[in-house]
């Protein structure tokens, strides 16, 4: 550690050297893999190890696999009052249905596409609050700041759309600020213009979930070693330099980890906003895969053809996931499995 | 230490199993009680869909467990879940009594629940006077016409209170000398001459016309008002030819065209609230509250809460009176038309339930005179007294009853006519008095002095006096095309479901377009409906109108 | 820690977090306003973040209309102790087995655990299975469906494989077995990211409904706060679903106004939100590390 101190005059270097630093800390765990030996001769000193996932594995086998025996009932015309033997099977029928609906594709797109902004702004906004929360000198502002910003986490959709949707009407308080300041010379109506609809999801989804979403940076951070702040304070480093060069590679693997189960999910981002927040006018934008699985599936008791939707979803999430995995794997940072 | 943590995992692992292995101690809704010939009363599950939390606790209630025996207790489906019949059908755990709204098909089909047409024969005494005539009108479908529910609606439901038509302002009528107002024409000339006159309301701006198009309201505050002034029945979507049972999607029509062209220019002359199709029902609500807006067009129960303000803030001449408009002279307005008895929902007993017989004595007891009297009126001497042989609402319980939401959960009164099966309020017992208290002459003593001064003006009793009569129009030979019972899942409902998507859509955006382009709009939207194959949805649908027509013998 | 002097940088920080502390404090201070005003009033829209014609009514109608309010507050608080006691405990157990990249299983048990997060058999099979397994009506359904999250091993694992693996190798030179070295040296080191965990197993329980609607509203002694709030809120929401006219105006009826809905939500969330101050400290940079060095 002390040798980075030597070379304080000179910047650039000094920070690749703190962040040769850092890797050490931040690799993972290296165990011995034990080449050579059997399989048994592993497994025979592992028997606690064993023991220890037995149990989860059991309760992952009762509790989340069993029930996707359900995944039958989209090759059959389910009826609840029947067991699985006396269904109706029709193949892939319910798939052609869904792969022949033009409201599906409408749905897909604008799943992927609030998906993605989701994704992409969610995952900064929490990075980077967190990476400011975490420069915060004043303690006490620092506690405060923190508990409110997690506040809107709790709010429900409903609340907050009806407050959205109230502060972006034509006689709302970004309107009126806007008009004030001679932005605009007349009120835009937000809401009743569907260009604008995935932006004002996704800012509305960045203000309730940033402080909540950064919790998990924030114990990130805790783990890093202050002697490495010391080290660069030594050389001068500005806070920015600090957060690029120390801060930030050290949760290195926890954002990347996040961000593969993230982009796992990116099909999975509900409905309940896009439904409070839409109307009439935007609805072209607004329609989801789960809204419609809604409407078009079990609100009209076809459990079969709301199963196929589902099962559609988890094929998408696992080929996402799979490739990330795949990538993050081969340049060596962070996994999932 | 070591012991410690190796006991902790055996520990562990033994809560895991046993949890695993253990086969329910203490399972299913607890129903200990035999239907032994105890004077315990006995307690009946019911889950209604529309229900709400209520102990059944109440004095209307304490009553009906002296005269019944029966105990109710209630379930239903909490956060509006939607699984709530599926799950039932799937496990088989079925309630005693269930009023599954539009699900009773699926309940029909898993054979969840029992045929009541040897029950009515044998004891339904009181259900057989209730329905009358029109007790076919019970029946399910015309390849299965057995009678599986009972209740729900009114029989005998005049319109004495309009609702779902266009609403103006009070003091609009009386600025302008009380004009006649008939057409949309008469409507928006009345709305310019006001707004031009006033165009600040308690230095707010004025609002000619705003009306609830953000969500699952467009039905009733845009969908609806087009079909009543292009003078159709309230159908729904539907426009149903009552005589040959043709039923055609109502925005295929031309008079319908005609309604939203009107609207578009509404829009683009600044009479329609630019908001129409984006605020939420809060703002909307608190827009109607400040008075300043001056014609609506919605049903009474959703803009209750902003003339309650209103009336609160001393803003009478703010509240709103329902007008008769339509397109031109010649079309009829249907605003209090009488559909009958409409059918298709109601209670049903269920095949698993152990108290067949008094869960059926209950519903047909819930139809006597006594039943009724006692849950519309609530107790003699407590809630109501006999003044001259007639009944009469204590006072403070009227007054609870117009202004505190919770009066009926805590007295019970009026609280268990809806689903049950009920009498309407036009209805009358057997010594000719009405039998609820909802009827025409005390609706007209509720209203406020603003609008009774209007009534004068036009030297009208009551609203109703403006629509054309309800004898003139007869009674509906279909009821109500919108509560008929579709199957779940079935192509026209899937047509359905996809037309009014894509109208709610179109039409919101052809009205809030450039005029010169409404018509090519409009003309899009039709090509679009017809491919997503409209005309077989009219098909299926005028089959269906006839087949209930068929039914109930009103063909 | 020596005192540094007070940059631009901070002072901007700091006007930062001004901005961000009003932006997300204001949907809560105009919840609050509106649940303290009249119902009536609130119609008139215009509440931000001061009621306007102050009132206790709407809570007293809360706790009013609902008698085992209190009951089920304690029985929500007890499933979350127990359900984030018992959810962290596994969590981190196998988190840990998943962090030996030396198992013999550990692709294979990562996979099955990582699938979890994306597939799903829906409601009426998993409604079925517990069923089967006898949990209906039984305190043990808010513990065991919810035990383990994949995204919460996960996140656990990932910090796990950024420890310094000396420490566990000298401790294996002892002789400790697994068991040992995670619950006596993993842990210790794991807080921060154990806090984190456990705030979100404590507030999925708490906010938690659903299940007890769906598994337990047959027990009465198993009803949560949630759960009754949910029930109160019920009746001041019309479901969009099948709605018409005639039925529609009998719900409206019993439509509570927004102040109700206002105050159910203060009721609701306050509790859950006092925890989060309690894990800040784990938050401390430094802490972990400082913990293994002593």
């Amino acid at each position: 550690m002390n040798q980075t101190s030597s070379n304080a005059s000179n910047m650039p270097e000094a920070s690749t050297i703190i962040e040769s630093q850092v890797k050490p800390a931040t690799q993972k765990k290296k165990y011995s893999k034990q080449n050579g030996k059997g399989f048994w001769k592993r497994l025979s000193t592992q028997k606690m190890l064993l023991l220890m996932a037995l149990p989860f594995v059991i309760w992952l086998i009762i509790f989340k696999y069993i029930p996707v025996a359900g995944w039958t009932m989209a090759f059959q015309d389910y009826k609840p009052q029947f067991s699985v033997w006396e269904q109706d099977w029709v193949g892939w029928k319910h798939f052609k249905d869904l792969f022949n609906e033009p409201m599906f594709y409408r749905a897909l797109e604008n799943t992927l596409g609030m998906g993605i902004l989701g994704l992409v702004f969610g995952t900064g906004s929490a990075i980077f609050f967190a990476l400011l929360l975490n420069e915060m000198r004043f303690m006490a502002l620092k506690k405060w700041t923190q508990t409110i910003s997690y506040l809107p986490h709790f709010v429900s959709w409903v609340i907050v759309a009806n407050i959205v949707i109230t502060m972006l009407s034509p006689e709302g308080v970004i309107n009126n600020i806007l008009t004030g300041i001679g932005l605009i010379d007349s009120p835009i109506n937000f809401m009743a213009n569907p260009d604008m609809f995935w932006g004002i999801v996704t800012a509305a989804d960045v203000w309730k979930e940033t402080g909540w979403n950064a919790i998990i940076y924030l114990a990130a951070m805790a783990g890093v070693d202050p002697q490495l702040y010391e080290a660069a304070k030594v050389d001068g480093a500005s806070r920015w330099r600090q957060m690029w060069h120390i801060t930030l590679p050290s949760i290195r693997s926890v954002i990347i980890v996040l961000l593969i189960l993230n982009i796992g999910n990116l099909i999975n981002i509900g409905f309940e906003k896009q439904m409070l927040l839409g109307n009439n006018i935007v609805m072209e934008k607004a329609l989801v895969i789960d809204l419609y699985a809604l409407d078009y599936g079990i609100g009209m008791f076809r459990y079969s053809f709301g199963t196929a939707i589902g099962i559609f979803k988890s094929v998408i999430s696992v080929i996402l996931i799979l490739i990330c995995n795949g990538i993050a794997k081969r340049i060596g940072e962070g996994r999932v499995f | 230490m070591k012991k410690q943590y190796n006991l902790l995992v055996a520990l562990f692992l033994v809560i895991f199993l046993a949890a695993c292995g253990n086969e329910s101690t203490n399972n299913t809704n607890t129903k200990d009680d035999d239907d032994s010939d105890t004077d315990e009363p006995i307690t009946l599950t019911l889950f209604n869909a529309d229900g709400e939390e209520k102990e059944f606790n109440d004095a209307v209630a304490q009553k009906i467990t002296e005269e019944t025996g029966v105990v109710l207790e209630f379930d239903y489906p909490v956060g509006g879940n939607e699984e709530a019949v599926p799950l039932m059908i799937a496990s088989g755990d079925y309630p005693d009594l269930i009023f599954a709204k539009g699900d009773i098909g699926k309940l029909i089909e898993a054979g969840a629940v029992i045929k009541l047409d040897d029950l009515i024969e044998e004891k339904g005494s009181n259900l057989k006077a209730m329905y009358g005539d029109q007790l076919d009108r019970l029946r399910h479908s015309l390849e299965d016409p057995s009678i599986y529910t009972v209740g729900t609606y009114g029989v005998d439901s005049p319109v004495w209170e309009p609702s779902g038509t266009f609403q103006v302002q009070l003091d609009v009528l009386r600025e302008l000398g009380y004009p006649e107002i008939k057409t949309l024409e008469d409507l928006e000339a009345a709305l310019t001459e006001y707004v031009e006159k006033y165009p600040e309301i308690d230095g707010q701006k004025t609002i000619p016309l705003s009306l609830l198009g953000s969500d699952w309201r467009w039905l009733i505050t845009v969908g609806d008002p087009a079909g009543f002034a292009a003078g159709l029945a309230g159908d729904g979507q539907w426009a149903v030819n009552d005589d040959t049972g043709e039923a055609t999607y109502k925005f295929l029509l031309p008079e319908i065209k005609q309604y939203f062209k009107w609207l578009n220019g509404m829009n683009a002359k600044g009479l329609l609230d630019q908001e129409s199709f984006t605020q939420t029902h809060d703002t909307y609500i608190s827009k109607l509250s400040s008075g300043r807006v001056l014609a609506i067009a919605d049903q009474n129960w959703n803009f209750g809460d902003a003339d309650m303000a209103l009336v609160a803030d001393g803003k009478e001449w703010r509240t709103y009176a329902p007008l008769p408009v339509t397109l031109g002279e010649e079309y009829v307005h249907q605003g209090i038309k009488n559909y009958g008895y409409t059918g298709g929902w109601g209670i049903a007993i269920s095949s698993t339930t152990e108290h067949q017989e008094k869960a059926f004595e209950f519903l047909d007891w819930m139809a006597s005179e006594e039943a009724q009297i006692l849950v519309n009126w609530g107790i003699e001497g407590v809630h109501y007294d006999v003044v001259d042989g007639e009944r009469k609402m204590k006072e403070e319980d009227r007054n609870r009853m117009n202004t505190d939401a919770n009066y009926g959960k805590e007295t019970g009164v009026g609280y268990y006519v809806y689903p049950f099966p009920q009498w309407g309020i036009g209805a009358v017992d057997s010594s000719g008095q009405p039998i609820t208290p909802n009827n025409e002459e005390q609706i007209i003593e509720n209203l406020n002095a603003a609008e009774k001064e209007v009534l004068s003006e036009y030297s009208m009793d009551n609203w109703t006096d403006w629509f054309p009569p309800a004898e003139e129009l007869g009674v509906s030979n279909h009821g109500q095309a919108f509560s008929y019972n579709i199957q779940a899942g079935s192509d026209l409902e899937i047509i359905m479901q996809k037309a009014d998507d894509l109208t709610e859509q179109r039409i919101t955006q052809a009205i809030l377009g450039d005029p010169a382009e409404f018509d090519q709009a409009w003309d899009s939207m039709l090509e679009e409906l017809e491919a997503m194959d409209i005309a077989r949805a009219n098909e299926l649908m005028t089959q269906k109108t006839q087949d209930i027509m068929e039914l109930w013998g009103t063909k | 820690m020596k005192k540094r002097k007070i940059t631009t940088f901070d002072i901007v920080l700091t006007l930062f977090m001004f901005v961000v502390i009003v932006i997300t404090l204001y949907p809560f201070l105009n919840i609050l306003a509106i649940s303290l005003n009249n119902a009536i009033d609130t119609a008139r829209g215009g509440i931000h973040i001061w009621p306007r014609d102050f009132t206790f009514a709407n809570y007293q109608e809360i706790f009013g209309s609902n008698d085992r309010l209190l009951q089920a507050f304690s029985m929500s608080i007890l499933r979350t102790i127990v359900g984030t006691l018992a959810g962290i405990i596994a969590s981190t157990m196998l988190a840990y087995v998943l962090s030996r990249r030396d198992f013999v299983f550990n692709g294979f048990v990562g996979f099955l655990l990582v699938l979890t997060m994306f597939i799903s058999g829906g409601l009426i099979p998993e409604y079925m299975l517990i069923r089967q397994l006898g949990l209906i009506n039984d305190f043990q359904v808010y513990i065991w469906p919810m035990l383990l999250s994949a995204f919460n091993v996960i996140v656990i694992r990932s910090f796990m494989d950024n420890l310094p693996v000396a420490l566990e190798e000298s401790a294996k030179m002892d002789g400790a077995n697994d068991f040992v070295i995670f619950s006596r040296i993993i842990i210790p080191l794991c807080l921060p990211v154990i806090a984190t965990i456990s705030l979100f197993l404590a507030v999925g329980q708490w906010n938690s409904w659903f299940d007890t609607y769906l598994y337990a509203r047959g027990n009465e002694a198993l009803t949560t706060l949630q759960f009754e709030l949910m029930k109160i809120l019920d009746n001041a929401q019309m479901s969009a679903g099948d709605i018409n006219q005639q039925n529609a105006q009998v719900i409206a009826g019993q439509t509570n106004p927004q102040s109700i809905k206002m105050a159910i939500t203060i009721i609701a969330t306050v509790p859950i939100l006092l925890v989060y101050p309690f894990l800040q400290k784990y938050f401390v940079t430094g802490l972990t590390l400082g913990a293994v060095k002593s």
